[in-house]
């Protein structure tokens, strides 16, 4: 009997044991991201939706936001904490083109259900060039959804994990699988943030859509 | 003999101390208007007899209008034919009645307002009455064992009673229901058998009579003591026989009928004023309608409230009934079918798991007979020699023990009523990690509800109408075209929340018309919408009068506030006849 206690004794403190184990856990948000990577069934069926190469503005014009050099151009977009959000993608569903699968055009119909063979990725990306110390760049390019105002699927790639180099330009990119969206209307937006108080170059921005190739 | 004498001296006095400090502890918080005090819901209804007898005097005029809703909706005033309604019978009032008394008294003789019998000293009494008939009740249950087993058996049986069954959450806890003091009747009834059996005297003859009376006033099933009578210790059908005959002799059926009739006489002239007829089903809408196909499983195993599901150490009484059964002793044949029997009311009843329960509580009364079997199971365990094995089963019982307690901790820290549905396993797991029991906490992964639980319902009253499980549906047809599904904050999720949900319900429409309507969702702060998302059922919903699944995935922003609710409602504009039975969520945290 006394050695039935014991054992229920050791049941208590191992449970006791765990629980504070699990509420003395500090969810790190950059280690919760997901992270999406684009399947090779996908490779090569890419089409451009967007990009940006910066090369179109007056670098004289401060309004612009331009700076001098680009990656292989005169010109790239100078990203600061009056600057956070490069240019990227702003499409509405209803607006993607009609070549992709139904899906994304009919949103509430029944078999809308997202499967493995109708998905739609998109791969978002672009150079970076930046002076501080890989470790404090606080930048990020972000891919998400919108409702009214609202994010979902919200999904980042945080360039201070990413092994950039410093004072050289580094190609940052973002694979996203679209969703199902609530509404026609809902938006798919891929853009940099940058959160730092110091400056940044971004330059060549695209954003290109991938359905699945045909074997 | 003096020996053991003085221990259980002792054992009674610390049980009696303990039992004081928790019932304390449990009520340290109540108020006198707040379901933490004794005097709430079901345990007002109990109760009111004593104060509408000796102060109001059935004068519903002299009462504070609101005294019913401020008690939690036990009883009902009727102003208009001033009556006070109460469903249940007077059977605790009356053995509460001394305890009443005392606080009268204690308030008249220190000039303490005792707010014509609701104030803080009354529930306190209360409280102290269900203590003291849990003390006697094991006392004299401890007594009836002593006759079968060794003391040390007698004693373990009566302290993993105290401790492993929901009798600890209806003495402490809600001790102004009923639970408690039929099992101090069930106790003493039990305890005067055996004297009266040893001795014949028409002296413990009458202590049954009046024991079985109250019983059966409290709760008219317990009738089925009466069976002991005639079956207990009965060495074959031929005593069963002249104990049968001995009872129909006049001078005992006639002192039974007697008594039991002194005893309803108060009930039967309340229930007179109340209805106008002697005899009253108070039960409106209730009843045994599921007799002819019983929730036996339910009552057993549901996570709702289920016997063995929330009193698992019910499995070791059932064990000791195979104990009895395979070593031939006596009464095991008795005790099986007094279990199948009780089983079998308590699955024929409409509401097969009473409610905000904890637990199956009809039992409560039952686990003194049930006491027995356990016993001899317990005097098996004391003398297994295999050490793996006793260990193992020694571990299990003070397991199941420990489980009891931290469910009725949870209980008494988070809400009182179970909010799941019948077969959701997943939501019992989360309950059981809520109560320490299982670590760590998981975040939710499922939820469904099928409407047959009250508690969970999210209408005022389901549908009987039309029902694809159990008793229950919900018609799509409330005010304004909504009908509320579901409803939860974010914070119910923990952070991370999920991010999609996969919503699935049956529908069922009984005209062949387009019904126009649809599955919807919002995400709320407040009246304003964030976020919503739709599903025409008509696609769906093909057949008439035939249930259909409906589902969709819906999509849960990324937002940070916890305070943000989940709405998942239909929308009938044309308020149409439809239905809806079945809810089934499963949420996703990722977007794989």
């Amino acid at each position: 009997m006394l050695l039935a206690l014991f054992l229920l004794g050791v049941f208590i403190l191992v449970n006791y044991y765990l629980f504070y184990l699990d509420s003395h856990q500090t969810p790190d948000t950059i280690e919760r991201v997901e992270r999406e990577i684009l399947p090779l069934q996908f490779e090569g069926g890419g089409s451009r939706l967007a990009f940006h190469d910066f090369e179109w503005g007056n670098i004289h014009d401060t309004a612009s936001h331009l700076a001098e050099p680009g990656y292989f151009s005169k010109q790239s977009l100078k990203m600061n904490s009056g600057v956070p959000f490069s240019p990227g993608l702003w499409i509405k569903f209803k607006d993607i083109p009609s070549s992709l699968p139904k899906r994304i055009q009919s949103p509430v119909s029944p078999d809308s259900v997202a499967t493995d063979d109708n998905s739609i990725w998109i791969r978002a990306g672009g150079f970076v060039w930046f002076s501080c110390p890989p470790a404090d760049l606080k930048c990020s390019l972000v891919a998400t959804c919108n409702h009214n105002g609202a994010n979902y699927k919200y999904m980042f790639v945080g360039l201070e994990t990413e092994n950039l180099i410093s004072n050289q330009w580094n190609y940052v990119s973002i694979d996203y699988r679209v969703p199902s969206p609530a509404d026609p209307e809902d938006v798919l937006q891929a853009y940099f943030w940058y959160r730092g108080d110091g400056e940044m170059l971004v330059d060549d921005v695209e954003v290109n859509v991938f359905t699945e190739v045909a074997r | 003999m003096r020996k053991n004498l003085k221990f259980e001296s002792w054992f009674f006095y610390v049980l009696f101390f303990v039992s004081l400090v928790l019932s304390w502890f449990f009520h340290k918080d109540a108020t006198r208007f707040s379901d933490r005090s004794e005097l709430w819901s079901d345990r007002a209804g109990y109760y009111i007899y004593l104060p509408a007898t000796f102060y109001y005097h059935f004068d519903t005029h002299k009462m504070p209008a609101d005294l019913d809703v401020l008690t939690g909706g036990g009883f009902s005033l009727d102003t208009l034919n001033n009556k006070i309604d109460t469903k249940y019978t007077y059977g605790v009032a009356l053995m509460a009645s001394p305890f009443f008394a005392t606080a009268a008294l204690v308030s008249r003789i220190a000039g303490y307002d005792n707010e014509k019998g609701f104030s803080m000293l009354f529930m306190r009494m209360m409280s102290l009455a269900a203590v003291i008939y849990l003390i006697l009740g094991l006392w004299f249950l401890k007594k009836f064992l002593d006759h079968y087993f060794q003391p040390v058996v007698s004693f373990f049986v009566i302290l993993m009673i105290f401790l492993g069954t929901n009798l600890f959450y209806y003495s402490l806890i809600d001790g102004m229901m009923s639970h408690v003091y039929s099992f101090f009747l069930f106790s003493l009834f039990l305890f005067a058998l055996k004297r009266y059996q040893g001795l014949e005297s028409r002296r413990w003859f009458i202590v049954l009579c009046i024991t079985l009376s109250l019983a059966i006033l409290i709760r008219p099933t317990n009738v089925l003591l009466l069976l002991l009578f005639f079956g207990w210790d009965a060495a074959g059908p031929a005593e069963w026989l002249n104990r049968a005959k001995t009872f129909l002799k006049p001078r005992f059926s006639l002192s039974f009928l007697s008594i039991l009739f002194i005893i309803f006489l108060p009930q039967l002239i309340y229930w007179k004023y109340l209805s106008g007829n002697w005899l009253h089903f108070s039960y409106r809408g209730e009843g045994f309608t599921n007799f002819f196909h019983p929730k036996i499983a339910e009552v057993l195993f549901s996570p709702v409230n289920g016997l063995l599901t929330y009193t698992p150490l019910v499995f070791f009484f059932l064990a000791g009934i195979f104990v009895m059964l395979f070593r031939k002793k006596q009464n095991g044949w008795l005790v099986a079918g007094l279990f199948a029997m009780v089983t079998l009311i308590c699955a024929s009843w409409k509401m097969w798991y009473f409610g905000c329960s904890f637990g199956q509580r009809s039992y409560i009364e039952y686990f003194t007979i049930l006491a027995v079997p356990f016993g001899y199971f317990t005097t098996e365990l004391f003398n297994i020699r295999k050490l793996w094995l006793s260990v193992a089963l020694f571990f299990l019982l003070f397991l199941f023990a420990y489980f009891n307690l931290r469910i009725t901790t949870s209980l008494y820290r988070f809400e009182r009523c179970y909010y799941g549905s019948t077969w959701d396993w997943d939501h019992y797991v989360w309950n059981l990690q809520r109560a320490g029991i299982l670590s760590p906490v998981c975040q939710v992964q499922t939820w469904q509800n099928d409407f047959e639980n009250m508690a969970l319902s999210p209408v005022f009253k389901p549908s009987q109408l039309f029902s694809r499980s159990g008793q229950y549906s919900i018609a799509a047809n409330e005010k304004e075209g909504k009908t509320p599904l579901f409803s939860a904050r974010l914070d119910a999720f923990g952070y991370p929340f999920p991010k999609r949900m996969d919503v699935e319900i049956w529908a069922l429409k009984t005209e062949n018309q387009p019904a126009d309507a649809s599955l919807n969702y919002t995400l709320t702060r407040g009246n304003e919408i964030l976020f919503g998302d739709e599903q025409p059922l008509d696609g769906f919903i093909k057949n008439q009068d035939t249930w259909s699944k409906v589902k969709k995935t819906f999509i849960i922003p990324d937002v940070f506030d916890s305070t943000l609710q989940i709405n998942i409602f239909i929308t009938n504009p044309k308020r149409t006849h439809l239905f809806a039975d079945d809810l089934e969520i499963r949420y996703h945290y990722g977007w794989e």
